[in-house]
């Protein structure tokens, strides 16, 4: 079964209605790029220098392109530039912190840990989404647990997710 | 001679001698740019041969002497017939003189400045170094921002003859003048010349790039370096009575790079302007960029080099030279690779390092005793500051009047009214690649005619310089709106220097609903973008036309192909009457010319022109990569133009809307 949905639909599925974290200012989908803006002085959890060094940054603009999905899991490539920067070419030094930072966002809207990986390939920033991982932890109705996740696509401005429903 | 005079024409020759070697290695864009169609190698072999060279030059010039007058004479006169030389000639010839040339005003420039710091004194040789940085660039802004080497008729020989038989006049008036007891000694510190000079050129003294990159206006971002010269005047002439600076040395270094930072990775939005309070802000960073670089210079230079024999510090001036060379191309070659062969980090921070160098070169200063205090015991006093005010006159008003000058001013809007709804809309569409020409060259003054003469009503252009080194440094957009009398509109794509335009003529309004679109980057080389406006006919209706320019590289069509989809998804191509021209990298036939007809648009050189007319390369075209595509229009009369300078051909069209 295909299951088309635009973009904020779906992210109101997927966050339970509780909507973008404050610190993702803008989200929506252009063809098959998702285009995002995130503030990072509103995230959490920020200290010291990391606070400073935010405030310098301000805005990230962030396209993400579904580099494709495996075995459950989507794999993003992420164009960042801030300030006029492309900031994803620095992503090699910030991948740790990165990966603490969404992890730790995920966790305190009550997802289970584990289910992102940030990494850096080729001067390219990519997350790995265990999209698989996060259907199954889902609260979903008794008649849908065990839901395959067997494609996920971007296209057309909608996000369409092949499933296989369980018997 | 008197002090005052023998120091007046000095300071005059080493700003002179600086202005020249300026604009050589500005003119040196043009030329590896024709050498990058030979690969990333060859241009980068050329340009540190060529920048290595200045010692071998110094080694000619000095002979294992001392540096006196007579040496100066001699590599003036030289310089001068080669920086004639280069525009005389075109072609190979032009090709050969013009980095051979850069490389002589390299090595005479620092044999003239480790003259002028035994004359002047440190500050104040700094000083006069900045000057001629900012002689060039007013006179350059007084030409539009097309230099004079490129230009043939008076608008280019008058200020190359002025600007040379200046340095001549001056030359000769030093070339006996030297104490025989004081010629061998040589300063400290003089390569922090090269590194000074590749962020003068690249940022601090080029106001299209300050302009682009901060969101201002040309004629600002020129007033701002006007006050910047002032300021280092006035530091320096601070500095001199009292034998300190201003601000410790520690304190300048840290406001020199935290200024550059500021100007490297701007708070402005891209294509966003800067409100008059952030003007004023950003006029002062600018200023004091100017100014504490100027310091810095001063402090490096205030030493006295350890003392060697004639022979040793012959070769040791050919290597300051050649250091001096590859310092001021280093950052520029370095960034620029990044086009190619990206780095592993955003390429600001290249200049940015080259900041810290200079900054760090500042950073001594010596207990030992100056360098020029033998020499010129009356160098540190007020009245030595006297010979820098002919110079430092000439050059604020050339800017000052550049800032002028280069004030675009568009007349208002005229409509005739109960013009018809299906009224036609005139559009040229052309890649400019950043205002090379064949020759080798730059040529804004053709192609201005070449838009003027096609009578567009809008123009959509890819590859427009802002300041580029490659594109010899010129503000190609200020320039082609004041020349054609339009309205211009841009969206950074490589970099904010690097864009892509809308001109728009006041005969269809003001250009509205201006949307500028990063493309994915995908797998690069180089950030692509898009901008979209709305321009009216006589009759109101709508037409929305986007400037775009796609990723190069032949293997690049899933890139393409991504980029496509972006614009053809944005909101502007969901209104009646889209245009898409650009430089698509796509030939007929290839799947992304494929996506954009199915997504309902048709060409209008397949539907209303010659679909044989190849674009690229323009003096002898081999394939057709530039498009103008329709979504709810018609087109008539499409042609693709003759050569107009640039390596890609222009095509013309003309654009009906479908009226209901």
């Amino acid at each position: 079964m295909w299951v088309t949905a635009p973009l904020d639909e779906l992210l109101h599925l997927a966050l339970r209605g509780e909507g973008l974290p404050p610190f993702v200012t803008s989200a929506e989908l252009v063809g098959s790029l998702l285009r995002a803006e995130v503030d990072v002085r509103d995230l959490p959890g920020l200290m010291g220098a990391a606070r400073l060094a935010a405030r310098a940054v301000g805005t990230v603009h962030l396209d993400v392109a579904l580099a494709g999905y495996r075995d459950g899991v989507a794999h993003l490539a992420v164009e960042a530039h801030a300030r006029s920067v492309p900031a994803h070419r620095l992503a090699a030094l910030f991948t740790g912190p990165l990966d603490a930072a969404v992890a730790r966002t995920l966790t305190d809207r009550g997802l289970p840990p584990g289910l992102t990986t940030v990494g850096e390939s080729g001067g390219v920033l990519t997350v790995a989404v265990r999209v698989q991982d996060a259907l199954d932890a889902a609260p979903l109705p008794p008649f849908l647990r065990g839901a395959v996740v067997d494609d996920l696509t971007l296209a057309d401005s909608q996000v369409a997710v092949a499933l296989t429903l369980p018997a | 001679m008197t002090f005052s005079r023998k120091a007046t024409a000095t300071f005059t020759l080493l700003a002179l001698v600086t202005a020249v070697t300026v604009e050589l290695v500005r003119a040196t864009g043009p030329m590896f740019d024709r050498a990058f169609t030979a690969g990333i190698v060859v241009v980068a072999l050329t340009a540190l041969g060529t920048y290595v060279a200045p010692g071998l030059v110094a080694v000619l010039l000095v002979r294992g002497r001392p540096v006196t007058g007579r040496t100066v004479v001699q590599g003036v006169a030289l310089l001068a017939v080669a920086r004639a030389a280069v525009q005389v000639l075109d072609g190979v010839a032009r090709y050969w003189v013009t980095l051979a040339a850069a490389a002589l005003a390299i090595g005479v420039l620092v044999v003239v400045l480790v003259r002028s710091v035994r004359v002047l004194g440190a500050a104040t040789a700094a000083l006069a170094v900045t000057t001629g940085g900012a002689l060039a660039t007013g006179v350059s802004l007084v030409l539009g921002t097309w230099d004079a080497i490129w230009r043939s008729g008076a608008s280019g020989w008058v200020p190359t003859a002025l600007t040379l038989v200046a340095a001549m006049a001056c030359a000769w008036a030093v070339r006996s003048d030297d104490a025989a007891d004081t010629t061998g000694a040589r300063p400290a510190r003089v390569w922090v010349l090269g590194p000074y000079l590749g962020v003068a050129l690249m940022v601090v003294l080029n106001p299209a790039y300050l302009a682009s990159q901060l969101g201002l206006s040309l004629t600002v971002a020129a007033s701002a370096l006007a006050a910047g010269v002032v300021l280092a005047a006035a530091l320096t002439l601070w500095s001199l009575p009292r034998q300190s600076a201003l601000l410790p040395a520690v304190l300048r270094a840290v406001v020199l790079v935290a200024a550059a930072a500021l100007v490297l990775f701007p708070i402005t939005a891209e294509g966003e302007d800067a409100g008059t309070l952030l003007a004023v802000g950003l006029g002062v960073v600018m200023a004091l960029l100017v100014a504490v670089s100027t310091t810095s210079l001063a402090t490096a230079w205030d030493a006295p080099a350890k003392d060697r024999g004639p022979r040793s510090a012959g070769v040791t001036l050919a290597g300051t030279a050649s250091a001096v060379g590859l310092g001021v191309i280093l950052p520029l070659l370095v960034y620029q690779v990044d086009y190619d062969v990206p780095l592993g980090l955003p390429n600001a921070f290249v200049i940015l390092t080259a900041v810290v160098v200079v900054a760090l070169g500042g950073l001594r200063r010596s207990a030992q005793p100056r360098a020029a205090d033998a020499a010129a015991p009356r160098a540190e006093t007020r009245a030595a500051w006297l010979p820098a005010v002919p110079a430092l006159a000439v050059t604020a008003a050339l800017v000052l009047a550049g800032a002028a000058v280069n004030r675009v001013q568009v007349e208002e809007t005229v409509r005739v009214a109960g013009g018809q709804p299906d009224a036609p809309l005139t559009l040229l569409d052309w890649n400019l690649h950043y205002g090379v020409t064949q020759e080798p060259g730059l040529d804004l003054g053709r192609m201005a005619d070449v838009i003027t003469a096609s009578g567009a009503q809008v123009v959509a252009l890819q590859e427009v310089s802002r300041g580029w080194i490659m594109g010899g440094g010129a503000d190609m957009a200020t320039y082609l709106a004041r020349t054609t009398g339009m309205r211009v509109v841009a969206a950074p794509a490589a970099d904010r220097q690097f864009v892509n335009v809308l001109l728009v003529s006041p005969s269809v309004g003001e250009p509205q609903h201006v949307v500028r679109t990063r493309l994915p980057y995908g797998d690069g080389p180089q950030q692509r973008s898009a901008i979209t406006a709305t321009v009216r006919n006589a009759a109101g209706t709508p037409f929305v036309v986007t400037s775009a320019h796609l990723q190069h590289r032949e293997e690049n069509t899933p890139t393409r192909l991504q980029q496509l989809d972006v614009l053809m998804s944005a909101d502007v191509a969901s209104s009646p009457a889209v245009v898409i021209a650009g430089d698509l990298n796509s030939e007929p036939g290839w799947p992304e010319i494929a996506y954009v007809e199915a997504a309902g648009y048709v060409s209008g050189q397949d539907s209303a022109g010659d679909p044989a007319q190849r674009t690229f390369p323009a003096h002898a075209p081999e394939v057709r990569i530039d498009w103008v595509f329709g979504r709810g229009v018609t087109f008539s009369d499409v042609q693709v133009l003759p050569d107009g300078g640039s390596d890609h051909r222009p095509i013309l069209a003309t654009v009906h809307p479908v009226v209901d």
